[in-house]
């Protein structure tokens, strides 16, 4: 049997809908049931990998999208649906999300939700349900990175001592020393060992307190007590409460030349 | 492990660079450094200048029955003069380099040392008085007697520890005003990251989705739910301009936040209170337990689809006060934090409390971190910062 485009389609229409907060999960499904009786919720899922599975087994039309869950995002579930089916954020107010979501056009309801808003967001995926789902690839690259953006600095470390965690505050620490792959935390009592590499950490410093002053060595300025000379011009940070001196190798001499 | 150099590409050049230079030349270096410290010029010119003037005194001896008045004679009277002082100030400026550094014991050794530069200058000055027996300088008073010169040296040095104890005094009154100011800086920044927390958007609107969905459904839980909302929102604000208050108060306010997420998180959150009535009274900073209890639920339990349980427990021991929150979670996922949380904690609790004052993070067992604040015990009103 031969199906034209104007035809109404047979099979119902199937919704997933994946909100960890069981209440507003409640609320959600019957608002929609009274603005849209068609349609089917096929399943729930209070969580972002329950959100996955749902998303293979029942291959939802549409797809009702807590952002933060637990197991994995919103985000990374909308990623999987992409092209595959209706998404519509159902989130909380979040400053980024909203403003790539106008940008993108793509459909969100906002927590807690309006029904009217609701009812608006039904009839345009009624209008759109038997074309292609959007590819949300470009928004959803956007907004991660624009989540990125508001990265800020590193304020504390810890470091694990068997059963102990050390905490390190940023202001404590004297320098950052590589090795292999991994870094010592040198503070003025202690130093401990973390399993991350030190280009990874001067990118998350700030830079007006720690300075690289070697490939190996990076510096917290307010702990340094002086620089000193050689005869060879060789530049070498003395610390404040440590009694090691750390080189300053020739790349980095600059740092120093109002001192 | 030594840490001094680093282990990369460039190790090697580092070291002979380092190796060049003999250390001993650097030790005497340093050492001259040390030995010369606070030995301004200026200090140099006081004595020069009490040498000039006890030198005309000296050249203008009424014995002598007035003047001779000579350029020759005032210089030869300054010779001697700089002879019997310079020493006794050289050496006790060095030896204060070196003296203990509390109060009496510097003053018992720069006092021995007083004497030992006595000699000296006394010596040196009756070699310049030998060489200048021909001449028509009567000698000094206390070239007859050394307790004169050893007087004057010990008026200098009473001088000398008068003003260090000044300088120490005043560097303790500007230590002071820092740490006030200090304190002040890291309860604005509690304040503003409660605040942060508190009006984050997210946070907000999702209690009100909450709220508004209960009071259709189960209006005693939409009442109890509008109950820990505003009293987490009020609650904040006034206790957080005290340096303290009572610990029974400030968990309040975590269980109006804990009650929040309950009611978001439902099964997945559970939550115990182990808190004996006599700890609910000790005095502790503001907002560090909603802090912690905020910590344990946003970065160990909301990432886990199965959620888990916060356990606060206080215990009170003779001198110290003991609050720790643990939880169930995932535990420190990352090594590195951006959170300031954490580090606000911490230094308040510095400024505060100094080392009787930790913030401590472990394991918790099977999962899960649990973070301990050790407060000194402290009872009934504190003045407020």
């Amino acid at each position: 049997m031969s199906i034209t485009g104007d035809l109404a389609r047979i099979e119902p229409v199937k919704a997933l809908i994946a909100e960890d907060e069981a209440n507003l999960c409640d609320e959600l499904r019957e608002t929609l049931a009274g603005l849209w009786p068609e349609l089917v919720i096929c399943a729930v899922a209070a969580d972002g990998l329950q959100a996955l599975q749902q998303l293979e087994r029942h291959a939802p039309d549409v797809l009702f999208l807590d952002i933060q869950m637990p197991g994995t995002s919103g985000l990374e579930v909308a990623k999987h649906a992409s092209g595959r089916a209706h998404v519509v954020f159902v989130t909380a107010y979040d400053k980024y999300a909203v403003a790539a979501f106008e940008q993108g056009a793509v459909d969100y309801v906002m927590k807690p939700f309006d029904p009217e808003r609701l009812a608006d967001t039904v009839k345009r995926l009624k209008g759109r349900i038997d074309s292609a789902p959007a590819n949300l690839e470009g928004l959803l690259r956007a907004l991660y990175e624009k989540m990125g953006s508001g990265r800020q600095y590193i304020r504390w470390i810890t470091a694990s001592q068997g059963q102990e965690l050390r905490l390190i505050t940023i202001e404590e620490v004297c320098y950052f020393q590589a090795d292999n792959k991994c870094t010592q935390v040198v503070t003025a009592e202690k130093e401990s060992l973390i399993y991350r590499p030190i280009k990874e950490l001067s990118e998350a410093l700030d830079p007006s307190t720690f300075w690289r002053i070697h490939r190996g060595t990076i510096v917290n300025i307010r702990h340094i007590a002086g620089i000193s000379r050689d005869y060879r011009g060789r530049l070498s940070v003395k610390l404040k409460q440590r009694s090691e001196t750390l080189p300053v190798s020739a790349p980095y001499a600059h740092l120093f030349k109002q001192m | 492990m030594d840490l001094s150099h680093p282990r990369l590409d460039d190790t090697a050049e580092v070291d002979i660079a380092v190796a060049s230079e003999p250390t001993t030349l650097i030790a005497v270096r340093r050492f001259l450094g040390r030995c010369v410290q606070g030995l301004t010029w200026r200090r140099v010119g006081v004595v020069v200048v009490f040498c000039a003037i006890y030198g005309a005194v000296l050249s203008h001896d009424p014995r002598n029955g007035g003047p001779p008045h000579s350029v020759a004679t005032y210089l030869l009277g300054l010779a001697v003069a700089l002879t019997s002082f310079l020493p006794v100030f050289l050496v006790v400026a060095v030896a204060a380099n070196f003296a203990p550094k509390r109060l009496t014991p510097r003053t018992i050794v720069l006092g021995l040392v007083v004497v030992a530069g006595t000699v000296v200058g006394f010596y040196l000055m009756t070699i310049v008085l030998g060489a200048l027996a021909g001449y028509d300088v009567e000698p000094p008073k206390h070239a007859r007697s050394p307790l004169a010169l050893l007087a004057i040296g010990w008026v200098g040095l009473t001088i000398m520890l008068l003003q260090e104890r000044d300088a120490a005094a005043a560097l303790a009154t500007y230590e002071a005003a820092e740490h006030r100011l200090e304190l002040g800086r890291q309860m604005s920044e509690a304040q503003l990251q409660v605040l942060q927390s508190q009006i984050e958007p997210h946070f907000l609107f999702n209690s009100l989705a909450h709220v508004r969905r209960l009071y259709q459904t189960d209006p005693r839980a939409g009442r109890a739910m509008m109950r820990h909302l505003s009293r987490y929102l009020s609650a904040a604000q006034p206790a957080l301009r005290q340096t303290s208050i009572g610990l029974g108060h400030d968990l309040e306010l975590a269980v109006a936040y804990l009650g929040i997420q309950k009611i978001r998180m439902g099964s997945r959150l559970a939550f115990e209170i182990d808190v004996p009535d006599e700890a609910r009274e000790a005095r502790v900073p503001p907002m560090m337990i909603t802090t912690l209890v905020e910590n344990s639920i946003k970065h160990g339990l909301s990432p886990l689809p199965e959620g888990g349980m916060v356990r606060i427990v206080a215990r009170l021991d003779a001198s110290a006060l003991t609050v720790s929150v643990s939880d169930t979670g995932q535990g420190f996922q990352a090594s590195l934090g951006t959170g300031v949380g954490l580090a606000n904690i911490r230094a308040r609790l510095g400024v505060l409390y100094g080392a009787s004052g930790e913030l401590s993070l472990h394991q918790n067992m099977p999962r899960g971190v649990m973070a301990a604040i050790v407060v000194p015990a402290r009872f009934g009103a504190v003045a407020e910062a």
